[in-house]
C-alpha cells in the first residue's frame, strides 16, 4: 500500500530533500511550508495521510503547535508525526511528545535515517 | 545514497543567500528596536533554517557555525541572554562571516572550524554557562529476565530452527515491550516496530490479551496489550533494536535479554529435550493434528470469504455506473450463490456471526430472484452493506479468535469496528465459540497462515490505491511546482532568447516596411500585419522585463552600508529607502552595489556633520539618508540624498584650480563645479577618515557608472545636503544613439556621449604639426576625426563645410567626428559583433534598421585612444 506522507517546513530544501528521499521508495510525499499551511492540506485532501513530518521551528505556526492541532483532526487521532528538531535537548522532544508527537528526528537529518524512522513508524 | 547526492545540486546557495539578506535586514530592524520579540524570532528562525538547510545538504562546516549563531539567538529569545549592542555587533559580524563561508563553500573550498573558531569564542561568550544545553541522554533498554515459559511455547520445529541461526551466530534475544496505554494517541503503534525488527530477522511474538474488552466497548485509540514478549534472531546488535525502539522507549519500557551461548544450550536443549519425550505420546500429536486441520479449514474458509467478498464489492461499484440490465441478472445470481453457500458453510462450521450478518442478505436476494424486490439502488446498497459487515466479522473473528498470540494486530486491525449491532453481538458468541481453536495457534504455521488472512480484507483498498496513485503523484507535482514562485535560467539563454528577439523585431519590422506591401491591399493582411507587430513588440517586452530585477537586494546592503559607516564614525543618522522595487537590468543591478556603497560612505563621512554642528546649525541632531529609484523618462534613476553641509562650490573650485583641472577665469556652471569632484585624484576632505579614504572614491563610481551607460548629476544646496542621481538606461540590450551617414555607411554615435553639432567653416580647420587636423568649435580646438578616412573609405573625401561635426566626450577627452549627414535619433537594439571583429577598433558593436541597413556602433572611447595614440 502506497504511503502518503505530508512534509511541513519552512525551507524548501529541507522539502525537497525529504521529497527525494522518500519518493526512492516509492512514499507520497506532499509538502506544507507551514503549520497554517499544513492545516489547509490536511483539511483539504481526502485521502488521509499515513504520517506526518514536520519541523518545530516555523513561522505563522510551529511544529508542536502544528502537533496538537493535527491531533484534533477528525482522523488524525493517531497518525504517526514526526518532529525534527535541531535542538537535541530534551524539551522540544517533550514538548512534541505532550503535544501528540510520535518520534522526533535530529536535523541535520540523515536519509537512512529518515528512511528507518519511516518504517519504524508506518511500515 | 545516489538521490541525496543530487540535493547538493538544488540551489542551496541561492536559498542560503536570500536567508543571510533578510538575517541582515532583520538584524537592522532589531537593532532599532531590541525589544521586539517578533524580529528576534524571525531572526531566529531564518538562522535555524540555514543551519537546517546546511545540515540538509550536508556543509558540516556552515552548520557547525550557525549552530552557535543559532543557539545565542534561542538564548535571547528566551530571555535568558539580554540584548546588548556589542551582541549585535557580533551577531552581524557573524552574519558577514557566514557569508564568507559560504562564499567558500560555493567555490568549492574546504572550511576548516579554525576558520570560524574565534567566532564562535565570541558567540559563546554571552551564553552564560548554566543555560549550555542539556546533553540528552538517551533512554536505555533494560535487562530482563528469561522467560521460559515464552520458549516452551515454541513448537520444535521453530525452537530447532531458532537454534540452528543461534549456533550459525546470529544473536538471539528476548525483547518485551511494556507501553503506556494511551501511546497509540500519539501515532505509535507497536506493530510496525515488530514489523521493522522482523526486515531484520525472525520475530515470534507473544502477548496476553484478557484486557481486550468487548467490541461495544473497545476504544481503537488504546492499547490493551500490557506486555508484548518477543523472541527474536537477527545479525543486528543490542544498541541497533534500541535504535528501533527509540521512540517507544519514551513511552513506556522496554527489556532485552540477548541470550548467551550458555543460556541458549541450557534452556534450549532443555526444551527440545522435553520435545522429544512429549512426541512419544501418540495421544498428544493425533489431537494436534486434528485441530490443526480444523483450523485451517477455518481459515481457509475465511480466505475464501474474504475473496467473495471483495469480487461482490467490486461487482456492485461496476453497477453503480449507467449498465446493461443482463449484468444485474448476472450479478443477481452470483450474489445469491455465494450467500447461499456461505450461510450453509458458516453454519457447519459453527460461525455463527457470519450464518447472521449473510442470512438477511441471502434472503433479500431470493426475494430479488423471484421478483418479490426490485434490484433497485436501495436494495443493492443493502447488499453492500451486508458485504462490508461480513467483512469486518471476518476480520474481527480472525483476529479474536487467537487469545494467547499474536493479537499484538487487534489495536490496528480493528479500529473501523462496523456499527451494526446485529454484528457485534453475535460476535461476542464466536470469540466463545472458537476458543477451542485457540491453543493450537501457538505453531508457527497457523500464526503465518492467520497473518496472510488479516491482510486479504484490504486488498480491494490496494487496488483502489494503485488507481488513485498516478493521479496523486501528478497533484502532488503539481502543488511543488506551484510552491515554486520562480525558476532560475543560465543568463546566457537568456541572452540568447534576447538576440533571437532583437532579430525578430527586426525582421517583423523589414516584413512591414517593406514597398511591394504597398501594392497589396487585402484589409486582412494588413490586419494580420499589425497584429504581428502587436505581438512581437509584447514578447520583445516580456524578455527585456525577464533581465530585471528589482533593487530590493542593493537596497538592503546599503542599509547594512550605511549602519556599519555610522556605526564608525560617531555620527547619528537615519537611514531610508523608497522605491527600492524599481526593476533595471541584471548587469546593472550587479555592478551597482560598488558605485553606491561608495555614495553612502562618502555621504555619511562627508555629506552629514557631527551631532554638535548640527545643533548648531539649527538641524535636527539626527542626520538622514535617503536611498530613492524611480523612473524618469526612458532611464531609473537612483538618488543618493543627504540632508548633511552640502559642498562648498568655492572650495571645489579653489581646488580645481590649484590641481590644474580648470583655469582661474573659467565661467563655470554650478553642475560643472560639481563635476569637478569626480574628476581623477581630487578630494576635498580636508582629513582622510579610516572609511572614505584618500579622494579616488568619486572618479572610480563615474567610471563604474559610465560603464553601465549611465551618468551621475549631482545637486547641492549649502547647508542643506546634498543629491547624487545616478541614472541608468532601462536596458542595456538597446541603446539610445544618434544615427548618422557617411556616403552609403551608416553609424551610430551613443547620444551619451554626444555634446554638440555644428556645420564647421572651412577657415576653422588647421592643421598642426604632429597633432594632425584640428578644428575650431566654440573657442576650443578639438582633433578632427574623418570617420570616412578612419574606416577607410576615401571614395569621397567631402570638404569640411559641406560635413556636420559632433563633438563626442569620453573620460574627459573630446574630439570631433566629421560625418556626411545626421539620419536621426532612434533606440537601436545592440547585436554584438562576432569574435573575429573583436580587435577592431572604435567600434563596439552593430545593429540593424530600420530600412534594413546594418550601422555600426561607435565606441566612441575607442576612438578618442586611436586619435591620440
Amino acid at each position: 500500500m502506497v504511503k502518503r506522507i505530508l512534509a511541513v517546513d519552512d525551507s524548501p530544501i529541507v522539502l525537497s530533500a525529504i521529497a527525494i528521499v522518500l519518493e526512492s521508495i516509492d512514499y507520497v510525499v506532499q509538502t506544507a511550508k507551514d503549520g497554517v499551511d499544513a492545516l489547509d492540506v490536511l483539511k483539504r485532501e481526502k485521502e488521509k495521510f499515513n504520517a506526518i513530518i514536520t519541523d518545530v521551528n516555523m513561522p505563522n505556526m510551529d511544529g508542536v503547535t502544528l502537533t496538537a492541532e493535527i491531533r484534533k483532526l477528525p482522523g488524525y487521532g493517531f497518525t504517526p508525526i514526526i518532529i525534527l528538531t535541531t535542538e537535541s535537548q530534551t524539551s522540544k522532544k517533550e514538548e512534541g511528545k505532550k503535544a501528540g508527537a510520535t518520534g522526533w528526528l535530529v536535523k541535520p537529518v540523515k536519509p537512512d535515517m529518515l528512511l528507518a524512522t519511516m518504517k519504524k513508524i508506518c511500515s | 545514497m545516489d538521490d541525496f547526492e543530487k540535493l547538493k545540486g538544488l540551489d542551496f546557495f541561492g536559498e542560503a543567500e536570500e536567508l543571510l539578506d533578510s538575517l541582515d535586514s532583520l538584524l537592522l530592524e532589531f537593532e532599532k528596536d531590541p525589544e521586539d520579540a517578533d524580529i528576534l524570532n524571525s531572526i531566529f528562525r531564518a538562522a535555524h533554517t540555514l543551519k537546517g538547510s546546511s545540515g540538509t545538504v550536508g556543509h558540516t562546516a556552515l552548520e557547525g557555525f550557525t549552530h552557535h549563531i543559532e543557539d545565542l539567538l534561542d538564548n535571547m529569545r528566551s530571555g535568558k541572554v539580554t540584548t546588548t549592542p556589542d551582541i549585535i555587533d557580533t551577531l552581524f559580524e557573524s552574519v558577514d562571516l557566514t557569508r564568507l563561508i559560504t562564499e567558500r563553500l560555493q567555490n568549492k573550498e574546504e572550511v576548516s572550524e579554525d576558520f570560524y573558531a574565534q567566532m564562535v569564542e565570541q558567540l559563546r561568550e554571552y551564553i552564560p554557562l548554566d543555560t549550555e544545553e542539556v546533553i540528552y541522554e538517551k533512554k536505555r533498554a533494560l535487562d530482563t529476565e528469561i522467560d521460559l515459559a515464552l520458549i516452551k511455547k515454541l513448537n520444535k520445529k521453530t525452537l530447532k530452527e531458532a537454534k540452528a541461526k543461534a549456533e550459525e551466530g546470529r544473536k538471539f534475544y528476548q525483547i518485551e515491550i511494556r507501553l503506556e496505554a494511551d501511546c497509540i494517541k500519539n501515532g505509535l503503534d507497536p506493530l510496525p516496530l515488530i514489523r521493522y525488527l522482523r526486515s531484520d530477522g525472525d520475530v515470534i511474538a507473544s502477548t496476553s490479551t484478557h484486557n481486550i474488552p468487548k467490541l461495544d466497548k473497545f476504544d481503537p485509540l488504546h492499547l490493551y496489550l500490557e506486555e508484548i514478549k518477543l523472541l527474536y534472531t537477527s545479525n543486528i546488535s543490542r544498541d541497533e533494536i534500541e535504535d528501533i525502539f527509540e521512540f517507544a522507549m519514551e513511552a513506556g519500557e522496554i527489556c532485552i535479554h540477548l541470550f548467551t551461548a550458555e543460556e541458549l544450550k541450557t534452556h534450549y536443549d532443555a526444551e527440545l529435550d522435553s520435545f522429544w519425550h512429549e512426541e512419544g505420546s501418540s495421544d498428544h500429536d493425533e489431537i494436534d493434528e486434528d485441530t490443526l486441520r480444523a483450523a485451517l479449514d477455518i481459515d481457509g474458509f475465511l480466505l475464501d470469504v474474504n475473496n467473495s467478498i471483495s469480487r461482490i464489492l467490486k461487482t456492485i461499484k461496476s453497477l453503480e455506473g449507467p449498465h446493461d440490465d443482463s449484468l444485474n441478472y448476472a450479478a443477481t445470481e452470483d450474489f445469491s450463490q455465494f450467500f447461499h453457500r456461505l450461510v450453509g458453510d458458516a453454519g457447519v462450521l459453527g460461525l455463527e456471526t457470519i450464518v447472521r450478518c449473510a442470512s438477511p442478505i441471502e434472503l433479500l436476494l431470493q426475494e430479488i430472484r423471484a421478483g418479490e424486490v426490485l434490484f433497485n439502488e436501495e436494495n443493492i446498497l443493502k447488499i453492500k452493506k451486508g458485504a462490508e459487515d461480513l467483512a469486518m466479522a471476518v476480520l474481527v473473528i480472525s483476529t479474536r479468535e487467537e487469545e494467547e498470540d499474536l493479537p499484538v494486530k487487534t489495536t490496528t486491525g480493528t479500529t473501523e469496528v462496523p456499527n451494526s449491532t446485529d454484528t457485534v453481538k453475535s460476535l461476542k458468541e464466536s470469540s466463545t465459540k472458537n476458543k477451542k481453536t485457540a491453543k493450537i495457534k501457538a505453531t508457527k504455521k497457523t500464526t503465518q497462515k492467520s497473518e496472510k488472512k488479516i491482510v486479504e480484507p484490504k486488498i480491494e483498498e490496494r487496488e483502489d490505491d494503485r488507481r488513485e496513485l498516478s493521479k496523486d503523484r501528478r497533484t502532488s507535482t503539481d502543488r511543488r511546482a506551484g510552491a515554486l514562485a520562480s525558476i532560475r535560467i543560465d543568463a546566457t539563454r537568456l541572452d540568447n532568447l534576447m538576440d533571437m528577439v532583437g532579430e525578430l523585431v527586426i525582421t517583423q519590422a523589414l516584413v512591414s516596411q517593406d514597398k511591394s506591401l504597398e501594392e497589396v491591399t487585402s484589409p486582412r493582411l494588413e490586419k494580420n500585419l499589425s497584429q504581428l507587430v502587436k505581438i512581437t513588440k509584447g514578447i520583445q517586452d516580456q524578455v527585456m522585463s525577464m533581465r530585471m530585477l528589482s533593487l530590493n537586494a542593493t537596497f538592503r546592503k546599503m542599509s547594512r552600508v550605511a549602519r556599519d559607516v555610522t556605526k564608525r564614525s560617531n555620527k547619528e543618522i537615519t537611514f531610508k529607502v523608497h522605491g527600492e522595487d524599481t526593476e533595471l537590468d541584471k548587469t546593472v543591478i550587479d555592478e551597482v552595489g560598488d558605485p553606491l556603497t561608495h555614495l553612502v560612505r562618502n555621504a555619511v563621512d562627508h555629506g552629514i556633520e557631527t551631532p554638535e554642528e548640527r545643533i548648531t546649525a539649527g538641524k535636527p541632531k539626527l542626520g538622514t539618508i535617503e536611498l530613492n529609484a524611480y523612473h524618469k523618462g526612458g532611464s531609473v534613476v537612483i538618488d543618493v540624498r543627504d540632508d548633511g553641509k552640502g559642498l562648498d562650490k568655492e572650495k571645489i573650485r579653489e581646488k580645481a584650480i590649484s590641481k590644474g583641472l580648470i583655469n582661474k577665469n573659467d565661467d563655470l556652471q554650478d553642475n560643472d563645479i560639481y563635476s569637478l569632484i569626480m574628476a581623477p585624484g581630487f578630494s576635498t576632505a580636508a582629513e582622510v577618515t579610516a572609511i572614505s579614504g584618500r579622494g579616488v572614491g568619486l572618479d572610480v563610481v563615474r567610471k563604474n557608472v559610465e560603464k553601465l551607460r549611465g551618468r551621475i548629476e549631482i545637486s547641492s544646496t549649502e547647508g542643506q545636503g546634498t543629491v547624487f542621481s545616478l541614472m541608468f538606461p532601462l536596458t542595456l540590450a538597446s541603446i539610445e544613439g544618434m544615427v548618422v551617414g557617411i556616403d552609403e555607411d551608416r553609424f551610430i554615435i551613443p547620444a551619451l556621449s554626444i555634446e554638440n553639432f555644428s556645420r564647421p567653416k572651412s577657415t576653422d580647420v588647421t592643421i598642426v604639426a604632429g597633432r594632425g587636423e584640428l578644428v575650431e568649435v566654440r573657442g576650443q580646438l578639438f582633433p578632427l576625426v574623418r570617420l570616412n578616412r578612419l574606416f577607410k573609405n576615401f571614395k569621397d573625401d567631402k570638404a569640411p563645410e559641406d560635413s556636420i561635426l559632433v563633438l563626442v566626450e569620453s573620460d574627459e577627452k573630446k574630439c570631433c567626428l566629421m560625418v556626411d549627414n545626421i539620419l536621426g535619433h532612434q533606440q537601436v537594439v545592440i547585436k554584438s559583433l562576432d569574435e573575429s571583429f573583436k580587435e577592431v577598433k572604435g567600434v563596439s558593436g552593430c545593429s540593424i534598421l530600420g530600412d534594413g541597413r546594418v550601422g555600426l556602433i561607435l565606441d566612441v572611447g575607442g576612438i578618442l585612444n586611436l586619435t591620440t595614440a
